[in-house]
């Protein structure tokens, strides 16, 4: 399966109401106040349901920067564009 | 947009469900404010005037409790004695918060029932206390039961993802579910704001039935209880069953009107629905958008509280490109899941079926003979004093409360501050003397209208002045002269207890025009109020809104 970096983008610039631009493989938990739990909750949610995956539970609470994301994705055997 | 301010009270994380109910609302013109409490503060903060609940001033409270999240990092094997005094805490503290509500908020409550329970032993105790609050929410009028327990029934359970989002965050729907009741919770605050659907506009061929009038032999066409054709029957049957709870069908077909009232003949015996369960035929070549618009018109029902469904793409299209507020759905290929689909997207509030409301279709129809003979006359008021029309105007009267509320859910034209009231903000209304409401029901020669108006006033006896506060007249019997009837009684009600002034309060929307040129075509004074609204006021004295006396006449 295959999906590009802005559908990743865009899910998460929805969620966390943020420029596209601004999300870089730094952009984290950390570096971004708004990316609080709840809003990681939303954006677990939102991930799965519009990519159709599943993160397992350990998962859940490590992919916690863009970069992250797009690892666990690929972990999953999801290519990148 | 509308704000709407809702107040949520839970003991959960519900916030993944908002974001979903606050897009599909934007779309119905509705923008909700949420104020959501702390997972264990609720009682406190309804306990307190000061709170930021108070100043919040709600316009609707939903309530979300969960079995497990009273017991986070308690052991989860219990006894049954504790198991009774878990269901004994848990039910007073629901009381607590519901009658604190109760005695503060005159407003709409709803009450989620308990669900998704992870732990085994919690099961016993969640269905003790949704057996509780069923009952809890029968006791008031303005108690809705959300039963999430019911829409999750239709979803699988996922362990793993539902286990998951409850470790991690307090979160206890799976990815389905959470899109399920994010559906159910938008129906019901729209239900609540004047956005349930009123009408379902139905094409016929491969959507009523399985086949084509123009290309099948009638008695190749069939709608049976059984087979291929049983998706048909159970559409039709679900139809029947709406119509007879105030839904309005209509049909939209492009046929020959003729071939359609012979197929429709021919099948009475064997179809659940038969003809004149629809309140308005639009059956011709013209193009479908064109169809509806002037059975929306001709209905006074407005697009956005409709449904369109019709088996082709095509037809879609071009109705969503002319109509975009109107809902529509694509029949799938033989009207499989079709009640489903139509259950997931229609809006229907139902659940307080009024007498208006199960004879609404008859009074449709009743209307279309009315339009008939209409052009028989020269001029309007002639046509009118031809219905011989009778008003019977009651102030203060606890009968009918049902309707009454219903009306200021559902209109939107003819008024004047479309303030949403619970039944039990109007009974709060009846019972202080502080204020007069006064219903408005009507008669003529074709039939009954049932109750049709409502005016809600504020009377300040020292300074002789009465306010209008909400005044509304259903659109069925807007321009007969029956409004103006219907105020000036209201006037002379006013003057004979010696009031002088009268106000309106307007409250201007995008759908209230019609209200607003009424006050216009009587010299009302406009003046400016507060918040940019609109105050139309009178003098009670002067005031006279019937130039021609006897056209209607006061039981």
């Amino acid at each position: 399966m295959k999906i590009s970096e802005t559908e990743i983008k865009k899910i998460l610039a929805k969620i966390l109401k943020i420029k596209i631009s601004k999300i870089t493989d730094d952009f984290s938990m950390t570096s971004y106040p708004k990316w609080d739990s709840l809003n990681h909750l939303k954006l677990i949610i939102a991930l799965e349901g519009k990519i159709g995956v599943s993160f397992k539970e350990k998962e859940v609470t490590q992919i916690t920067s863009y970069k992250l994301i797009k690892l666990y994705l690929k972990k999953m055997g999801l290519k990148i564009l | 947009m509308k704000k709407i301010n809702i107040l949520i009270s839970r003991n959960f994380t519900i916030e993944p469900l908002l974001d979903e109910i606050e897009e599909k609302l934007s779309k119905k013109f509705l923008k909700p404010n949420f104020l959501i409490s702390g997972y264990e503060d609720s009682v406190n903060e309804f306990l307190n005037p000061k709170s930021k609940f108070y100043k919040f001033k709600p316009d609707l409270i939903l309530l979300f409790f969960n079995i497990d999240a009273y017991f986070i990092n308690q052991k989860i094997k219990k006894t049954d004695l504790e198991q009774q005094i878990i269901f004994r805490v848990i039910k007073e503290n629901i009381l607590s918060i519901v009658s604190n509500i109760n005695k503060n908020f005159p407003i709409d409550i709803g009450i989620c029932n308990f669900s998704n329970s992870l732990i085994k032993e919690d099961k016993k105790i969640q269905n003790s206390l949704n057996i509780f609050i069923n009952k809890l929410c029968k006791k008031q009028t303005n108690y809705h039961l959300l039963n999430i327990e019911e829409v999750l029934s239709k979803i699988d359970y996922i362990k793993g993802q539902n286990l998951k989002y409850w470790k991690q965050s307090m979160y206890p729907f799976n990815l389905a579910q959470g899109s399920e009741v994010s559906n159910y919770l938008y129906k019901f605050i729209g239900a609540k704001n004047g956005k349930a659907h009123k009408l379902i506009i139905l094409d016929a061929d491969n959507t009523l039935w399985n086949g084509i009038i123009g290309e099948n032999e009638i008695k190749d066409i069939n709608v049976k209880k059984t087979g291929v054709e049983k998706n048909f029957y159970l559409f039709q049957k679900y139809l029947k069953e709406l119509k007879e709870n105030g839904i309005i069908l209509g049909l939209c077909s492009k046929n020959n009107l003729s071939d359609i009232k012979k197929f429709f003949k021919a099948k009475q015996k064997k179809m659940p629905l038969s003809i004149k369960d629809f309140s308005n035929l639009k059956v011709n070549w013209q193009p479908k958008s064109e169809n509806i618009k002037k059975m929306l018109k001709e209905l006074n029902i407005s697009s956005e509280n409709s449904i369109f469904i019709d088996d082709s793409k095509f037809e879609i299209l071009e109705v969503q490109n002319t109509l975009p507020n109107l809902d529509t759905l694509l029949v799938p290929k033989l009207n499989l899941r079709i009640n489903s689909e139509l259950l997931k997207i229609g809006n229907f509030d139902t659940s307080s079926t009024t007498d208006e409301d199960k004879k609404r279709t008859q009074l449709y129809q009743v209307e279309e003979q009315r339009n008939q003979k209409k052009t028989k006359f020269k001029s309007p008021q002639e046509y009118i004093k031809s219905l011989k029309i009778k008003l019977t105007i009651k102030k203060n009267v606890k009968k009918n409360i049902q309707r009454l509320s219903q009306m200021t859910l559902k209109t939107n034209q003819f008024n004047t501050s479309t303030l949403r009231l619970s039944e039990k903000k109007i009974m709060s209304y009846i019972n202080d003397p502080g204020y007069l409401v006064v219903q408005c029901a009507a008669e003529d020669k074709f039939g009954d209208y049932g109750i049709i108006g409502l005016s809600i006033i504020k009377i300040q006896s020292l300074s002789r002045r009465a306010i209008v506060e909400n005044s509304l007249f259903s659109c069925r019997a807007l321009g007969r002269m029956i409004e103006e009837y219907f105020y000036q009684k209201i006037f002379n009600i006013l003057k004979s207890k010696k009031f002088i002034d009268l106000d309106f309060i307007f409250i201007k929307t995008d759908k209230n025009r019609p209200a607003y040129e009424f006050f216009i075509k009587h010299n009302f004074n406009k003046k400016k109020y507060k918040n940019g609204n609109i105050i139309f006021s009178c003098d009670l004295e002067k005031k006279n809104l019937i130039k021609e006396k006897n056209i209607i006449r006061y039981n």
